[in-house]
């Protein structure tokens, strides 16, 4: 079987070292780009290494905000990495390669249970994106595409390891290589595979916020003829979640995305949102986002139609004006 | 303390912009910025001044000045519409007064505010009048109305403000004094 050799030899490697190149070419990339941006706010490295840092703490908004989601995340990525590293069946792989290296296991019945557990949440995520169709619709596909490639090499490992599908001819006798075939595909997908902002459509008023909270000058927005344009550079992103925790909207959110040509323009900025501005009805200059201020008269001001159409300035002179009548 | 409010009167305001001086040397708020990228020639005021229009008639020519700032709105729509809830009001003297820590900076006040009062430091944070709190508890008056030279400027309850402007539009009248 030339074709199963083929994938536990040379695929096998090659998924292994793209891994590898890909991560170090990101970490080449990604400390350029941090290195060489600097922002006349930024209030110095150590708050950007201290919201870095704090990725990798449990204990921020966003856990707060979904306490039960959160931890599930959380579960989900301890047993997404322990299990395939500290799994016997793999390390006697790296002891009899010729690397001979090994390190301490986890116990078969600790590997079994976290594989279930882990499939669990995979499975809880896979249901909530279908049924939650209001979470991001516009990348609704390729978030379950990456759902099932990260689940799929734990379902069939464990298949593998209790034979459960030893009785379906095809299955049973090719299973050894389906596994090894979706942890190469994952190994690969993983140097593509990156987090990052997004601003949600539907919810986001285009108050820039969180521009103003990203710490690495990430997000920036500039206000461009009618509109107000945000745009992002993902290899500058620490994936800190600041934005996340400002957004009054909950319209910034970090997702996961698959982007493989992202992966070669480590300094392109990308538009990723535009809101159009409010027209100032006395002197037609642009002043707010126009969501924001939508958002503002549906809050049910009681005075609102006196002044609200204006900008600032005009507000102000509208009122100097009523003064001057007041005191003539 | 009792309720606080302010009034600056147009037809004494003489546009010598002493309240914005002692408005910002009471709050300590930086130098400004007059050069680079963020250079910003105000900086963060809290009052501005203004002259409107001169009404000329004859030979009376009559200019108000009008200092605005921040009016302490009692039903103020800034809080309304402050989605982290950073401004709030004092319960005891009903001042407009911020929460720095909460403010994110997304400027929903401001353009809300039907005076244009809010002002924002380099950080993007809301800063706007307090009445000078502080000193209202320790029986003082405001840096501005203490330092108007024109006695533009009243800090009050509001009962004590009508009566004033009552007084005020009595003497205007009668052309006098009263008792
Ligand atoms: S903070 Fe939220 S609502 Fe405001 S611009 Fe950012 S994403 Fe949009
Ligand atoms: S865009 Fe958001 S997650 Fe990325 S660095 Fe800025 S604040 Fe942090
Ligand atoms: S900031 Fe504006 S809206 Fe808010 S209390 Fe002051 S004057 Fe009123
Ligand atoms: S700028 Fe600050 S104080 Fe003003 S509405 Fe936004 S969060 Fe509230
Ligand atoms: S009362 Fe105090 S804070 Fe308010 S404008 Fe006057 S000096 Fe400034």
């Amino acid at each position: 079987m030339a074709f199963i050799s083929f994938i536990e030899g040379p695929l096998l490697w090659f998924s292994f070292l793209f891994f590898a190149a890909g991560i170090v070419t990101r970490f080449i990339f990604f400390s350029f780009v941090i290195i060489k941006s600097s922002k006349p706010r930024n209030p110095g490295w150590s708050n950007t290494l201290v919201s870095f840092l704090r990725l990798f703490l449990p204990f921020h908004m966003a856990v707060i905000k979904k306490p039960v989601y959160a931890a599930l995340r959380y579960l989900f990525h301890i047993c997404l990495f322990v299990v395939p590293i500290w799994l016997a069946g793999h390390i006697a792989l790296w002891e009899e390669s010729r690397f001979d290296w090994t390190w301490g296991t986890l116990s078969d019945e600790w590997a079994d249970w976290m594989t279930l557990l882990f499939l669990f949440i995979a499975a809880y995520l896979f249901i909530r994106r279908v049924i939650l169709s209001g979470i991001r619709t516009e990348s609704k596909k390729e978030d379950l595409l990456l759902i099932i490639i990260t689940a799929l090499p734990f379902l069939t490992g464990y298949f593998y390891a209790h034979g459960t599908l030893d009785s379906i001819a095809f299955l049973g006798d090719n299973i050894g290589t389906i596994h090894i075939l979706s942890g190469e595909l994952m190994l690969i997908m993983v140097a593509f595979l990156f987090c990052r902002t997004r601003l949600n459509r539907e919810m986001c008023t285009g108050c820039a916020a969180c521009e103003l909270s990203c710490p690495t000058g990430t997000l920036e927005f500039r206000d461009e003829g009618r509109n107000r344009i945000f745009s992002y550079l993902l290899y500058q992103c620490i994936s800190c979640g600041a934005c996340v925790n400002t957004c009054p909207e909950k319209a910034a959110e970090l997702r996961h995305e698959i982007d493989i040509l992202r992966l070669f323009r480590p300094t392109s900025r990308e538009t990723i949102r535009s809101v159009e501005l409010k027209e100032c009805e006395q002197c037609n200059g642009l002043y707010a986002p126009g969501p924001l201020m939508r958002k503002i008269e549906n809050v049910g001001l009681k005075i609102t139609d006196d002044y609200i159409q204006f900008c600032p300035k005009c507000r102000r002179s509208n009122y100097l004006e009523r003064i001057r009548v007041s005191t003539r | 303390m009792t309720r606080k409010s302010v009034f600056r009167d147009p037809a004494q305001c003489m546009n010598c912009k002493t309240c914005i001086i002692a408005c910002k040397l009471k709050h300590m708020f930086p130098p400004h910025n007059t050069t680079g990228a963020a250079a910003d020639p105000k900086g963060v005021n809290l009052i501005q001044v203004y002259h409107v229009d001169p009404e000329i008639s004859g030979d009376n020519v009559h200019q108000p000045f009008v200092s605005i700032a921040c009016m302490h709105c009692e039903d103020a729509p800034c809080i309304k519409v402050c989605p982290s809830s950073a401004i709030l009001k004092d319960s005891e003297t009903h001042i407009t007064l911020v929460d720095q820590e909460r403010c994110i900076g997304c400027k929903a006040c401001l353009w809300v505010c039907p005076y244009g009062a809010p002002s924002f430091n380099e950080d993007g944070k809301l800063v706007l009048c307090d009445l000078c709190i502080d000193r209202l508890r320790e029986g003082k008056k405001t840096a501005c109305e203490a330092a108007c030279p024109a006695s533009a400027i009243y800090v009050a309850s509001p009962e004590e403000i009508s009566e004033l402007r009552a007084r005020k539009a009595v003497e205007r009248i009668a052309g006098g004094k009263m008792e």
